[in-house]
């Protein structure tokens, strides 16, 4: 197999294109046609496609996706349930010029919600991940001027949400975010490679052997242990804070699950390696991501929460 | 120096275009819809190619409401098996899809030819997908 090569001339830099049905909007029950999320500020080289199960009903729901000149993926709109198809890759990848959009068609949908009995916060979204590449600009991660090699290395971040995710007076979703919370990361002695992100619950009793949850928080209206396979949303910055998705991501499409056997099975993404290509933050410069909460109102808070930042250093030599 | 991410798919880091000299290939999936009564078997079940590209199978997925068993032709009508297949030993998922390799080559215009049964005794619906990529014929000279 041949090393990737970036056009001459071009920068690659991870990127997720992302979207959340309500925000389209879309409603539970309808079906439609040719919708789409724009892609803008240069090309968009699509890699892995996720979270068409979040927007759709699992046993009837369909999906069809369209390239950026519409012609479909699909032979015909392909059903969703637990494997089929989260995190398609895209093989060979697909690019989306600038000013065209990801389009897709959906039928029967069904937006993904976190309950409790209480209240409901919408938990539903679609991603495509892949790089953006623009002309004239230099690909992340950067190469270094200096002699290196690498060494694993991690940085682990706790979170706290304290705070609970939309929903109206009648514990009805509403679009929207709650209140963020800016979380930074000191990159400290060495420039740091990012290559995927661990998320994990802080105590708590590990969840039983092959529940199929993502990811399990204690929580819930009676005190219980409820499965939200995204209780919060996440938005990534780079080393220049610039943002690496369209809108804040759900956990469960950026983050790779820590409580769970591995791979969990069946899972939303069951190995998510996001970002890649990696993002480089230089020394001294910092990991910026806002924390945005998805836990319904009425279970307990605050929840504790364990992200790690896993990569490796670049160590002179 | 690439600069890959070691711990993610290949395909999530990026693999150059490898089409053949004066190809194209574009992802693209074939779908079959599985509509099976209890314990009902279906033989040469087709699923068309299109007229335009040729088309090479690469991975298989498939969700249905029971368990079935299934086989396969390849694109001049050889069995790819000498019997039909247990979908459990078929499973995989779309990040993580069972394999066909090497690829199986279907002509524009051909056919996906399956023999397919249901094993659940009872009602089966659901899809098979066939993913892989089209390939389409340049013309010399205009690149890629």
């Amino acid at each position: 197999m041949y090393d990737y090569q970036t056009p001459d001339g071009y920068g690659d830099t991870f990127f997720i294109y992302n979207l959340n049905g309500e925000d389209i909007p879309i409603s539970n029950g309808g079906s439609y046609t040719l919708i789409g999320l724009p892609v803008q500020d240069g090309m968009f080289v699509c890699r892995v496609w996720s979270g068409g199960i979040l927007l759709v009903n699992a046993t009837t729901g369909t999906v069809q996706m369209y390239d950026g000149v519409r012609n479909a993926w699909f032979q015909l709109p392909i059903l969703q349930s637990t494997n089929f198809p989260p995190s398609l890759a895209v093989l060979p990848e697909k690019v989306y010029r600038d000013n065209t959009a990801l389009r897709f068609d959906l039928t029967n949908v069904n937006l993904n919600v976190n309950a409790n009995g209480t209240a409901s916060v919408y938990a539903d979204q679609m991603a495509w991940y892949g790089v953006k590449r623009t002309q004239g600009n230099v690909s992340d991660p950067l190469s270094s001027s200096y002699k290196y090699y690498e060494k694993p290395f991690s940085y682990p971040v706790p979170i706290t949400l304290t705070n609970y995710g939309p929903s109206d007076g009648m514990g009805n979703p509403i679009p929207g975010l709650s209140a963020p919370t800016q979380y930074t990361q000191l990159i400290q002695d060495y420039d740091f490679e990012l290559r995927r992100i661990g998320v994990s619950q802080i105590g708590g009793a590990p969840p039983p052997p092959g529940d199929p949850a993502f990811l399990e928080i204690p929580g819930g209206a009676g005190g219980g242990l409820l499965s939200y396979d995204s209780p919060f949303k996440i938005m990534l910055y780079d080393a220049t804070w610039r943002q690496r998705m369209t809108v804040p991501i759900l956990c469960e499409l950026l983050c790779h699950s820590n409580s769970t056997t591995q791979p969990p099975n069946p899972t939303p993404m069951p190995n998510n390696a996001w970002p890649c290509p990696p993002l480089m933050y230089q020394v001294n410069s910092v990991i910026r991501f806002d924390i945005f909460s998805l836990i319904p109102t009425g279970d307990a808070l605050p929840v504790n929460l364990m992200l790690t930042f896993e990569g490796v250093r670049r160590i002179g030599c | 120096m690439p600069m890959r991410n070691p711990i993610a798919t290949p395909a999530a880091n990026g693999i150059m275009n490898a089409s053949p000299y004066n190809c194209l290939d574009q992802s693209f999936n074939y779908v079959y819809p599985i509509s099976l009564t209890a314990l009902q078997q279906l033989n040469n079940q087709s699923v068309s190619i299109l007229t335009e590209p040729d088309f090479l199978w690469r991975g298989l997925i498939f969700t249905a409401t029971g368990s079935f068993s299934v086989r396969f032709q390849d694109g001049q009508q050889y069995y790819l098996s000498n019997d039909l297949i247990q979908s459990a030993n078929l499973l995989g998922t779309a990040g993580d899809p069972f394999p066909v390799f090497p690829e199986v080559f279907y002509p524009a215009g051909g056919k996906i030819v399956l023999d397919i049964a249901d094993t659940s005794n009872a009602t089966n619906t659901g899809q098979i997908m066939f993913i892989g990529c089209h390939r389409y014929k340049v013309s010399p000279g205009t690149g890629r």
